[in-house]
């Protein structure tokens, strides 16, 4: 692919890209392109260097903020015509409690995966307290029952809260894990795949 | 492998490193920052338009063989920035030398 063929194909890529923004990245690339070339490079390595024009694409548009992707999406999706805007307007109690709502279903999904791991720490720590107030409740005389009952309990609250207390810090890593790949996805909306 | 968040932040100053040592251009930057670690061309833009939007870096074009170069200016904000994260590093330097002392390493 050459110069003018890799430029071509990464405007068409960067549909979505607001003009001015788009205009720069171009500038961009073909500045690098040609500094390449002043290297030594030929254009077809130049431009195999900077990796698939989609692929750049992509990783482009990832990093435009939320707000500069649902702006583009919008505009893009009916041009600014005054029947738009028109039907934006009147449109406001739909779309806006639409909006309000998905959004909303996205945070209570967060809440509702952060909400298991803290019952998940609930059950834990109750499990610690048990492995300690059981003997503690025989000694003590508040408990009737075999002692060696007791302690058969004490024992096994004891070992489920150690193996609980291990598994937390990879739960946690993963629900945040979780978390983020829900943000990427929300993000990924915006992001136009048409071909 | 360097957690993504900790890589861009190390990458974002290194960038400003970069320009610290004077003027430079996109192609220049890649090839400075290739020395220590691998950036892609498309992995540097954002940051540059980040750093530029922060205040860190201005924008100049210099005519160039018949053709524009944009350079990268490290502004006052942007060399403050540098040296903050610069002075934090000590502290985290001071931790990773604990890490490996702990697991054995001279």
């Amino acid at each position: 692919m050459n110069r003018v063929e890799y430029l071509a194909a990464l405007k068409s890529a960067l549909s979505q890209m607001p003009a001015e923004e788009l205009e720069k990245q171009l500038a961009y690339y073909d500045e690098l392109i040609a500094d390449m070339c002043e290297d030594g490079m030929s254009e077809e390595e130049a431009t195999a260097r900077l990796g698939a024009p989609d692929a750049v694409a992509e990783e482009l548009l990832a990093a435009l903020p939320l707000s500069t992707l649902v702006k583009s999406r919008i505009r893009s999706a009916g041009g600014s015509s005054a029947l738009t805007v028109v039907l934006l307007v009147l449109g406001f109690p739909l779309w806006f409690p639409l909006l309000v709502s998905v959004f909303a279903v996205v945070l209570s999904l967060v809440i509702t995966l952060w909400a298991l791991v803290i019952g998940f720490a609930a059950v834990v720590f109750s499990l610690g307290v048990t492995a300690i107030a059981a003997p503690v409740a025989l000694v003590a005389g508040w408990f009737q029952g075999s002692p060696l009952m007791v302690a058969g309990y004490a024992l096994i609250a004891g070992g489920l809260c150690l193996l609980g207390v291990l598994a937390l810090p990879p739960l946690c890593g993963a629900m945040a894990r979780l978390c983020r790949a829900i943000g990427r996805g929300v993000k990924s909306i915006f992001i136009k795949k048409e071909r | 492998m360097l957690d993504a968040q900790m890589k861009r932040g190390l990458i974002e100053n290194c960038v400003l490193a970069a320009l610290a040592r004077g003027d430079s251009y996109g192609y220049q930057i890649v090839k400075d920052l290739d020395a220590v670690v691998s950036v892609t061309e498309s992995t540097l833009y954002p940051i540059l338009r980040r750093l530029e939007g922060a205040g860190a870096l201005t924008v100049y074009s210099v005519e160039h063989n018949g053709r524009l170069r944009k350079f990268y200016h490290l502004t006052q904000t942007g060399r403050r920035q540098l040296e903050s994260f610069a002075s934090d590093w000590d502290e985290l330097a001071a931790m990773y030398d604990f890490i490996r002392e702990g697991l054995g390493y001279e």
